[in-house]
């Protein structure tokens, strides 16, 4: 966007910046699509809104890495493990009785309510990441780097995620048009 | 085997666009939120072993969020205010005296709580803010301007925050206006650019956007003026302010006509523009034609006749294209122009 010298300067501004973490701007920056990620792989936006605000406490608590390039991937993998770590609380939920308090997904868009619920139809690792790369616009090779796998093994959970997610998406009655 | 591999891309986009659909009201709490819950202390950690007590911490977790969820209990913000709350920030990062560009119309595509701070320094910004099948608005300020292909039409805007501005198409819109690409407005307010641009909204969406931002720390206007006369031209429909504006011509009161015109006019040609009218001779209307609005503003195609020879640039029969932009609920003149101007496409 801007010319090779001026984003040298400001590479070396944010390097700067972030030795004295700005945690605001940090979260300004990248609060709302962490919660947008949440809210579509958990389908209820308090249990997103509370796991987004958890990964900045962790990411606080912990200190951000001293390379700006790995604070939004960085970020983003606290965000997902928290959630898979919830997608699996759920799973043990599921074997003891209703306790009258669950309730319905309550998002706004019926086809965003489609997407969760194809999503909560495929494995943790596999709706992950499909919205990294889809909804985040995170690259395989970033995925993969965050997940500790191959770029290869990225690529085989999209293609398997893509046919899995259009699948039941379709089921459920979502277009792909 | 082409065949297979653009099936492959076709159903790739698909599955993007289902995944990315934007969701409505995305609002997040304050930050001073989260800072208090990292500066509590921690709990201790509890060793958990079995599968049974991993359940019932669950089902406390669980309960937990359930009491949170009570009614009235937790109120997000609403989504405006996360907007007003990233160009706060923006405000907080630069100097004073540094020009922020805030929209104050958006396209109805564009989601106003779903914004990306992209870049932000003392020096510059970049925001995006995101919309409808992956549509995006980026607005932007730095020291330099933005990369020109060398291939792009190019169209002056005037009166963009009180500046000339340059609308960037590309070329390929001449043949097919639906044509992709991207698309930028660019201006420049002492020594730094500000720009608009989308890689998938219409020029004159942009236009609309530009004419409409904020103009607080925009440059002072070439002409001060402060409207003392208001009722006797503006009328609250574009047709309306011009019958008007042409029966003032001849009748000597400069300050009355001056109520036809827009701020955004009069700040950079000046007041004498009323005068300027009224001093011509009578008009009569030949003919009044809209014609598609250009940049959000109405416009009017207008034919008259003047009483005896105007003199200077101006003919008889005259023929002119006006646009009329709407401030404070009535129409005022923006742009009178000799060819139509847009829609840009």
């Amino acid at each position: 966007l801007y010319q090779a010298q001026d984003l040298e300067m400001l590479v070396a501004h944010r390097r700067q910046s972030l030795v004295s973490t700005d945690w605001e701007a940090l979260y300004a920056e990248h609060a709302v699509p962490l919660l947008v990620v949440l809210i579509k792989h958990t389908g209820d936006r308090e249990v997103a809104t509370e796991l987004m605000q958890e990964t900045f406490v962790r990411a606080i608590r912990a200190g951000a890495p001293g390379d700006d390039g790995g604070v939004r991937p960085w970020l983003f993998r606290i965000a997902v493990n928290l959630a898979r770590d919830h997608h699996r609380r759920r799973r043990l939920l599921r074997f003891v009785p209703f306790s009258g308090h669950e309730r319905a997904p309550d998002l706004d868009d019926h086809q965003v309510e489609l997407v969760h619920r194809a999503l909560r139809a495929l494995s943790g690792k596999l709706a992950t990441t499909l919205l990294l790369h889809y909804e985040s616009g995170f690259s395989r090779q970033e995925i993969a780097a965050m997940d500790g796998i191959s770029e290869e093994a990225v690529k085989s959970r999209l293609a398997r995620g893509r046919v899995a997610f259009a699948r039941e998406f379709t089921r459920l009655g979502g277009s792909l048009s | 085997m082409k065949g297979d591999e653009q099936q492959e891309i076709e159903f790739d986009d698909k599955v993007a666009r289902a995944l990315r659909r934007p969701l409505r009201h995305v609002a997040v709490p304050p930050f001073d939120r989260v800072r208090q819950r990292a500066n509590r202390r921690r709990p201790a950690i509890v060793a958990v072993p079995t599968a049974v007590a991993v359940i019932v911490l669950a089902l406390i977790v669980g309960g937990a969020l359930a009491e949170r969820r009570a009614p009235g209990k937790s109120t997000p913000q609403p989504a405006a205010v996360w907007e007003a709350a990233a160009w706060q920030t923006v405000r907080r990062t630069l100097p004073a005296s540094g020009p922020i560009a805030v929209p104050s119309w958006l396209p109805p595509s564009i989601d106003r709580a779903t914004i990306e701070i992209r870049e932000l320094t003392a020096e510059r910004y970049v925001i995006a803010y995101r919309g409808d099948e992956g549509r995006t608005l980026v607005f932007a300020m730095g020291s330099s301007p933005g990369p020109s292909a060398g291939t792009e039409a190019q169209v002056s805007i005037r009166g963009v925050r009180r500046s000339p501005a340059t609308l960037s198409l590309p070329q390929s819109v001449f043949s097919d206006r639906s044509a992709k690409g991207l698309r930028r407005i660019e201006w420049k307010e002492g020594d730094r650019w500000l720009r608009i641009e989308s890689e998938s909204l219409s020029g004159d969406d942009l236009v609309r956007v530009a004419w409409s931002l904020d103009l607080a720390t925009a440059p002072p206007p070439a002409h001060a003026f402060t409207r003392d006369l208001t009722g006797t031209c503006a009328s609250s429909d574009p047709e309306g302010t011009l019958r008007t504006f042409l029966a003032l011509a001849g009748r000597g009161d400069g300050n009355t006509a001056l109520d036809c015109y827009a701020l955004v006019l009069i700040e950079v040609v000046g007041p004498s523009l009323g005068q300027g009218w009224a001093n011509l001779p009578k008009a009569t209307l030949v003919s009044l034609q809209r014609r598609p609005d250009s940049g959000g503003r109405a416009q009017l195609l207008v034919s008259w006749t003047f009483a005896s020879d105007p003199g200077g640039a101006w003919g008889s029969p005259a023929t002119m294209f006006f646009l009329l932009a709407r401030e404070d609920g009535v129409y005022r003149i923006a742009e009178m122009a000799t060819a139509p101007l847009g829609p840009h496409p």
